[in-house]
């Protein structure tokens, strides 16, 4: 979080859990189309928020994380398909596999600096998903991607066991995990590795005079970011018990860039304000008229014309010069 | 698609602001009454990739719903249609499938072409308990990956190379090599194909996979082994375009026999391609030009979609009619109609009496069902429908002779029994 004021991490917890229930109560409220696609909107709101960690924070602009959001669905599909497990066993396998894909691919990723990481990240995203989708190299991901769940799944709780199945339950599921994964991101920021990351990515020489080993950091951001779009294919596919190939595509990294950025880079909650304009918007207009992407796209140029640092980012500001007067 | 411009502005900015909004556009939902109107959603492909085939399904049903209720409505009651736009991308699509059923209150949904949305689209059919009809060519919705509530009124890539790979091998050549776009679709043809041309005793080649981004098909084409008789295409769009005229280019449709489905000169005119596709033989569903299946119903379908019967080109403008494609819709919505009738549905809890009325259902070519008779195979929710072999003559798609079903039905036996599902 980047606010001033607002930084104590107490402050940022607490306000972080507020905010939380409100958006649950908010969604327990609303009727079942809109309740889960505030679900849906959260899940691609993590998507988002791998981009504001790794190119708002860490400096990196990745085209690459939609790799990671396939890695994610395969991982899962896997652990359920080849080795017929289910809980909380598919859903680590998930993440675990976008974060095995992101060590090597992050690690050609970070060599360079700059639009030269945009360029290699497109490269390996294009790369990839051309092997993947190609018929000699299909048994890698094929019979594993392209297929829907059968069931619903079902996360063991204790005592409880929360069946996607029924909406509310998948809601409340989706909400809390979110949750976490913005808890987690809050720490990483936090931590002494984002303070260090936010020095080399205002000033790498500096940084690398202070003892830092910046490209270690750099690489272990990219893999933590890595993570989180990994988590975020994996809600998605528990949600709509659904994934595809075409997760893997850059264009969809694209689509993460556009939200986050939308919302404010490099800030915890600004990636979910991204994406929940940019769907309801979508959304909405495409109901209405076939060339909504249209009026789409001017709403983001004026946005991004009026608030560089996007709408949440912006918000903050302002209300920093307010408090702060 | 009517909104004034007022009401326009304010869905605009309604879309602008965001979260507290969400609940702005819902109704209140209220328990729906046996008079009620029959909702019918659609998620068409209006946007994206296969927007140039969606058209077309959206117009057809739409030209089915308008019949329907102009000449007494289904069992007395009016259907409302409603369509949504998937994008051609398949979690829009799926979110644009819940939007139906839980906003529109859909009772019954016609699916999108774009078989990735049919995909994503199927396993959320079954929970919120809604006949879907999906209109994508992949073989999984009525296989793997279906379920009791998923219906197809269309083809598929199984009954298509059941119906085309026996004759075309016995008339075109044994020896067969497969060229096409890189992706699921083209991998789908090639195998199913290959089954049936190797229980026939036909040599099929190592097969050509050609990235989807490749504009240039002579590296592609120089692979086509020297032994090939038949040269079996698939490919979408700008690429089918590139395809048949390099192909003519380099001569390889004179020492080969191109043979391939309706698909890569779907919403394409063969004019289009400067007769490269010249000699193509192609298997259609139901005739591009009117005179190969001139009945009644299908001149007074055509008439509703005002196309020209040659060439099938839209009055007014340069889109020519997804011609193998467009009836799927028209007949969804009138197998819809005679479900509802021979079930005596009320409201959707009646559902499953839908989809028992359904399976295994038998219709005649009527205007209801201009593409021909037909029967909704019990086990695999299939529609079992008569196939053409034409040909590329003179610019135009001529055809050659009918495939009857009852001919090919037993080269495509069911894979799954949907029967055995509760509902």
């Amino acid at each position: 979080m980047t606010g001033g004021s607002f930084s104590s991490t107490r402050w940022a917890v607490g306000g972080l859990l507020g905010l939380f229930a409100a958006v649950i109560g908010y969604g327990v409220w609303l009727e079942d189309f809109q309740r889960s696609f505030l679900a849906e909107i959260l899940v691609w709101g993590v998507f988002a928020l791998s981009v504001s960690l790794v190119f708002g924070v860490g400096g990196m602009l990745s085209f690459a994380q939609a790799l990671y959001f396939g890695a994610g669905c395969w991982g899962y599909n896997v652990a359920v398909f080849a080795y017929g497990l289910s809980g909380w066993a598919p859903v680590v396998a998930g993440v675990g596999a976008a974060l095995a894909f992101a060590i090597p691919t992050g690690f050609i990723a970070t060599r360079v600096r700059q639009h030269h990481t945009l360029i290699v990240t497109i490269i390996l995203s294009v790369l990839v998903s051309t092997i993947l989708a190609s018929g000699h190299w299909r048994w890698i991901a094929g019979p594993y991607v392209t297929r829907s769940l059968p069931e619903a799944p079902t996360l063991p709780l204790g005592a409880l066991t929360i069946d996607y199945a029924d909406e509310m339950s998948a809601f409340l599921a989706t909400a809390t995990l979110v949750l976490g994964a913005c808890l987690l991101a809050m720490l990483l920021i936090r931590s002494p590795f984002g303070l260090a990351l936010k020095a080399v990515r205002e000033n790498e020489t500096k940084a690398a005079m202070l003892g830092y080993d910046v490209r270690l950091l750099r690489w272990l951001m990219f893999v933590a970011a890595a993570g989180f779009a990994g988590f975020a294919g994996v809600l998605y596919l528990m949600l709509s018990r659904y994934s595809n190939l075409e997760f893997f595509d850059w264009t969809y990294s694209g689509r993460a860039v556009v939200m986050a950025a939308l919302g404010g880079l490099g800030t915890l909650i600004g990636p979910f304000v991204g994406t929940a304009v940019y769907l309801t918007a979508a959304e909405h207009l495409s109901r209405y008229y076939e060339h909504f992407m249209i009026l789409v796209g001017i709403l983001l140029l004026v946005l991004v014309r009026f608030m560089p640092d996007g709408l949440w980012g912006g918000a903050i500001r302002i209300l920093s010069i307010r408090f702060s007067r | 698609m009517t909104t004034s411009r007022r009401s326009f502005l304010q869905l605009a900015l309604a879309g602008g602001a965001s979260l507290p909004t969400l609940n702005l556009m819902s109704g209140i939902a209220t328990a729906a009454s046996s008079s009620d109107p029959i909702v019918i959603g659609h998620q068409a492909d209006l946007t994206g990739g296969i927007s140039s085939w969606g058209y077309w399904l959206d117009k057809s049903a739409r030209a089915a719903v308008d019949h329907i209720n102009a000449n007494g409505g289904v069992a007395g009651r009016e259907i409302k249609y409603v369509a949504e736009d998937s994008e051609s991308n398949p979690p829009s699509g799926a979110r644009k499938f819940r939007s139906l059923v839980q906003r529109s209150k859909a009772d019954f949904v016609i699916g999108a072409v774009h078989s990735g949305v049919n995909l994503a689209t199927c396993p959320i059919a079954k929970e919120l308990k809604t006949l879907y009809i999906p209109n994508g060519m992949a073989e999984e919705m009525t296989g793997s990956s279906g379920n009791r509530y998923v219906f197809r009124t269309g083809s598929d890539t199984y009954s298509q190379a059941a119906a085309g790979a026996k004759w075309a091998a016995e008339q075109l050549g044994k020896t067969w090599t497969f060229i096409f776009a890189d992706y699921g679709w083209g991998w789908s043809h090639f195998n199913e194909h290959k089954k049936v041309l190797e229980s026939i005793g036909a040599t099929v080649n190592p097969p050509i996979a050609v990235p989807l981004d490749a504009k240039d098909m002579l590296p592609y084409l120089a692979k086509v082994p020297e032994n090939t008789e038949v040269l079996y295409s698939l490919f979408f769009g700008s690429q089918s375009v590139a395809f048949y005229t390099q192909a003519n280019s380099m001569g390889v449709n004179k020492r080969t026999k191109l043979y391939s489905v309706i698909c890569g000169h779907e919403a394409i005119s063969p004019a289009d391609l400067g007769g490269a596709s010249e000699g193509a033989h192609l298997l259609e569903y139901l005739p591009r030009q009117l005179k190969h299946q001139d009945t009644e119903y299908n001149r007074k379908i055509r008439e509703l979609m005002k196309v020209d019967p040659v060439n099938g080109q839209e009055e007014g403008s340069n889109r020519i009619i997804a011609g193998s494609h467009y009836w799927a819709t028209w007949e969804a919505v009138f197998f819809i109609k005679e479900a509802v009738e021979k079930s005596g549905w009320r409201t959707k809890k009646d559902t499953p009496e839908v989809i028992k009325a359904l399976e295994g259902m038998s219709v005649e070519e009527s205007l209801a069902h201009p593409q021909g008779a037909k029967t909704i195979r019990a086990e695999d929710h299939k529609a079992i429908i008569d196939f053409k072999m034409s040909k590329v003559q003179d610019g135009k798609i001529e055809m050659l002779h009918a495939i009857p079903a009852k001919d090919i039905v037993q080269f495509f036996p069911p894979r799954v029994d949907f029967t055995k599902e509760n509902v």
